[in-house]
């Protein structure tokens, strides 16, 4: 990868972050988090492994953790497992459908967002959150393959 | 084993997995990257606050100039800020006797002594945080460029909202009574005495009480104050009320306690020195 796409991408991921803090505002009257970002990097991850590596993924979690002023490492330990995950079963997940896909991926949100709620909310866990944000990735990932392609299209990972 | 997609190295992936759990972990349990963080918030805020007052500021009044309409936002502006400051010393002047009792605060004379409230202004206060998670922080500016220490009393004009953590000299933390790592000594009008700590949830701390230590009744919306044993807060400040009460077991309940003091109902502090 270039270091102008380099660049770009991590841009785009704090964009991405800025607007799920935003969204979240709204959405967690009604137990949903967005997550924009997370959905991104697992369709980059999964369109490009070799590009999208594990650093890469740490590197953009210890951004986010900084910008989202969070416990250092756990955006990053969390996306680099998810990367892990997505080249382990890479061959797998190449021959799901999309819709397969969608729902492995909205399983990989729901098990991201309980593990940062493990973490961030000790005291109020609420299995509702987790279990409806499997829900809302699954919506948000229809829209994240055409967001992913309109995005990287000028910098060709 | 998985087959992994070409040029994947099995060893890089579990490397820089294994990195990031540790580092997860020291901070976790060592807060060992605080600083770092620390670095990071003040930089943002500084180039958020540069870029606001030198770039975007100047772009949007020239903008709003041409309506005319500027000044009267500015009017307005200032006045709502000049009533948060008023209310904060109101809200002081009110409990100026309780203030008094306390050896460390002297503002018996509050017209003739420099009086010793310290406005500041937010400028960083993460609201989706606050309302999401256990950490419940917000980050101000001093109105004068001072260094503010730790564990300083915050307020607002409806009550304490927690206390002060030192970054430098243009900026300082606050930590909220409902932080989850706040604990601040409370008391009833019945002597009775507890630690309450934060619940992690906006306006709410809690306190569990063992009952086999003492006979003691509580009711919901009964009043709690500060004791002021930590040397912290000041003692028989109004702090909030019962809002419930959770049986943990036969001996032991847990209070719920909503505070006074709401931290988004104005951009203006005041810090006692």
């Amino acid at each position: 990868m270039r270091v102008s796409g380099f660049i770009f991408l991590t841009i785009l991921f704090l964009i991405l972050s800025s607007i799920d803090m935003k969204v979240n505002l709204f959405l967690l009257d009604f137990f949903i988090v967005s997550n924009l970002t997370y959905l991104f990097l697992c369709y980059l991850c999964f369109m490009n492994p070799q590009k999208i590596n594990s650093i890469f993924a740490a590197y953009i979690g210890f951004f986010i953790d900084l910008h989202q002023n969070v416990f250092f490492g756990l955006h990053a330990t969390l996306f680099t497992l998810t990367v892990l995950l997505i080249n382990y079963n890479y061959f797998r997940l190449r021959m799901f459908s999309t819709f397969q896909t969608t729902i492995a991926f909205s399983f990989f949100t729901a098990f991201f967002v309980g593990f940062k709620s493990i973490l961030l909310t000790t005291m109020n866990f609420q299995y509702l959150l987790v279990f409806l944000s499997f829900f809302s990735a699954f919506v948000s990932y229809l829209i994240i393959p055409s967001l992913g392609k309109l995005l990287t299209n000028k910098i060709k990972l | 084993m998985a087959r992994l997609p070409d040029r994947s190295s099995r060893f890089l992936l579990i490397s820089t997995f294994t990195i990031c759990l540790l580092i997860l972990f020291i901070d976790f349990r060592f807060n060992t990257f605080k600083p770092v963080q620390n670095f990071y918030n003040s930089s943002s805020l500084f180039i958020q606050i540069f870029s606001k007052d030198f770039i975007a500021s100047p772009i949007y009044s020239s903008i709003l100039s041409i309506w005319d309409t500027k000044r009267a936002k500015d009017e307005i502006q200032v006045l709502k800020e000049e009533l948060d400051k008023q209310l904060i010393k109101n809200y002081v002047i009110s409990n100026k006797e309780i203030l008094n009792r306390n050896f460390f605060f002297d503002i018996s004379n509050l017209e003739n002594t420099n009086l010793a409230l310290l406005p500041a202004k937010v400028v960083s206060f993460d609201v989706n945080k606050y309302r999401c998670c256990d950490k419940h922080r917000m980050f101000l500016l001093p109105e004068v460029s001072t260094l503010v220490d730790s564990f300083k009393v915050v307020i607002n004009s409806e009550g304490i909202i927690g206390q002060s953590i030192k970054i430098n000299r243009n900026l300082f933390e606050v930590i909220l009574l409902s932080d989850k790592s706040h604990k601040i000594p409370i008391q009833n009008e019945n002597e009775f005495y507890c630690e309450a700590s934060g619940l992690g949830i906006p306006k709410k701390i809690f306190c569990d009480v063992d009952l086999t230590l003492e006979e003691t009744s509580f009711e919901l919306d009964q009043q709690i104050f500060s004791s002021g044993l930590g040397g912290i807060f000041p003692k028989g400040i109004e702090i909030g009320s019962i809002y419930e009460i959770q049986d943990i077991s036969p001996k032991e309940v847990r209070l719920i306690i909503e505070l006074n003091a709401n931290p988004l109902s104005s951009n203006y502090f005041g810090v006692l020195q």
